[in-house]
């Protein structure tokens, strides 16, 4: 499978509502794994919506959107969900299940997704990623009773256990302290390191940005703007 | 003139605040930096009597706050203006009600008045003609931002906490916000008390600066001490800081 996402000229709206104001449009794009990607951009313009997009959550208003060479939708349906499983995507706010435990929540997209695997085998598994993200003594809490940043690496594990093809991290480091920011940084590159996929990330941090660098892109009035566009510079000052 | 002098707060065998001393003068523009769980935001609540110490004394201009019961907090929160790290409008709710909630028993005429001056003031100036008939939801994040401050700003209190307002932006806008915040201060004569993980614009707004670990301030000065200082822990925030000396 060519691991690639190909938008062309996609457009959504706010609330994915016909009549919201366009947050962005006549975004294109053609990227291949392995890569990084991240992307910055002024607060409520759309880097989340364009993410959620590029990752399947929603789909476009208008323009095409192929991942590994197919048509990811067909109308307003799915085409292939067998591209979504290939997908991983870590969400802002975490989503993580409260009345869950930690190792239960870590395990429950993967129970649905690879309902084949045994339990022994699952249980190691969920051992070894607790302890790659260093969760392994609190395995039995609850969300609500771990930190912000031990509840971000929860959900980043949450995501890779997938080993999907196609990662999606949605500011992975949003209103944690720059410490806790910077080690959670540097956890997600040791846990990328090697790896195949195609990675794209929304961060507001500047720092972060940096970290995962150099492939930065701006969604700035409504345009997705890329390196060696002619007004890159003039943002990259304004954001870096 | 506010003083926190050597207070504590756990929850449960949580213990938050562990001797928490600082004193932050009239007109200045003071943070409160430190990671997460430090004890910040729980020290804003305490001026406002969301949340009482456990032991410690709290001055606001020389009034004892830690003796006060609930009923006698009416005063304080109308001197102690709180913006929270969320905007927190009232979405069904007009640009104008949200302004005026906390002016709702004055005269219409001076919420007007008030309205239109504190617009102004955080550069909402493009909403004064749509207040009664834009809602928070038609809003930019920012915008929205900008209007929870107002909120607090038109109830015209002497301090202004401000717990992480700055969360979650870009940081064009979060510049943005800083200087606001800086404007306000030094143009309507507010204390203000910042709590917040940014150095980098930390050193850019704040008369002093105090780091916490543990619930204690473990160091504090003006921008230009912090930058020279030796404690490991604000030389960790210091870090990874390329400041912008063109800004």
């Amino acid at each position: 499978m060519e691991k690639k996402i190909e938008a062309l000229n996609i457009l959504q709206r706010q609330g994915q509502s016909p009549l919201g104001p366009v947050l962005f449009e006549d975004v294109s794009l053609s990227w291949e794994a392995p890569s990084l990607h991240v992307i910055m951009g002024p607060s409520g313009q759309g880097k989340s919506t364009l993410l959620k997009t590029l990752g399947g959550v929603w789909r476009p208003l208008k323009g095409s959107l192929k991942i590994a060479n197919k048509s990811l939708w067909l109308g307003e349906e799915l085409q292939d969900l067998k591209l979504l499983s290939q997908m991983g995507f870590a969400f802002q706010n975490n989503a993580l299940f409260s009345s869950l435990r930690v190792v239960e929540n870590l395990l429950f997209p993967h129970r649905q997704r690879f309902p084949e695997v045994a339990e022994s085998e699952r249980k190691d598994l969920a051992q070894d990623w607790l302890k790659k993200v260093g969760l392994e003594a609190s395995a039995q809490v609850y969300p609500h009773e771990l930190s912000g940043g031990m509840q971000k690496r929860l959900g980043l594990a949450r995501t890779l256990i997938l080993n999907p093809e196609f990662i999606f991290l949605d500011d992975p480091t949003a209103g944690l302290d720059p410490i806790t920011s910077k080690i959670m940084s540097e956890l997600i590159s040791a846990l990328l390191k090697g790896s195949n996929a195609l990675v794209v990330i929304v961060t507001n941090d500047p720092d972060r940005a940096r970290d995962w660098g150099p492939n930065i892109h701006f969604l700035v009035d409504k345009k997705l703007v890329s390196p060696g566009a002619k007004n890159y510079s003039s943002l990259t000052g304004e954001f870096l | 003139m506010i003083a926190f002098k050597s207070v504590f707060k756990a929850f449960g065998p949580k213990k938050v605040l562990n001797g928490l001393s600082f004193e932050v003068k009239k007109g200045e523009i003071y943070f409160l930096l430190g990671r997460s769980g430090t004890g910040k935001s729980v020290s804003l609540k305490q001026l406002v009597g969301l949340l009482k110490p456990d032991s410690g004394e709290i001055f606001l201009d020389n009034q004892p706050l830690h003796t006060l019961t609930e009923s006698q907090f009416g005063p304080i929160r109308k001197k102690c203006g709180l913006v929270f790290q969320l905007p927190a409008l009232l979405d069904s709710r007009t640009v104008f009600e949200n302004v005026t909630f906390g002016i709702r028993d004055l005269p219409l005429k001076e919420q007007i008045a008030r309205t239109l001056k504190i617009l102004k003031e955080v550069n909402l100036e493009n909403l004064i003609e749509v207040v009664s008939s834009r809602y928070p939801p038609q809003l930019s994040y920012g915008e929205q931002k900008r209007l929870a401050l107002a909120r607090t700003l038109v109830v015209d209190p002497d301090y202004v906490l401000y717990d992480e307002p700055t969360t979650g932006l870009d940081p064009v806008t979060s510049r943005n916000v800083h200087k606001l915040i800086e404007n306000v201060s030094k143009n309507l004569g507010k204390t203000a008390i910042v709590v917040s993980h940014d150095m980098r614009n930390a050193l850019e707004t704040a008369d002093r600066i105090a780091v916490l670990d543990a619930g204690r301030v473990v160091d504090m000065g003006t921008p230009d001490e912090i930058r020279k200082s030796t404690v490991q822990l604000t030389r960790d925030f210091l870090a990874d800081i390329r400041e912008d000396k063109t800004r």
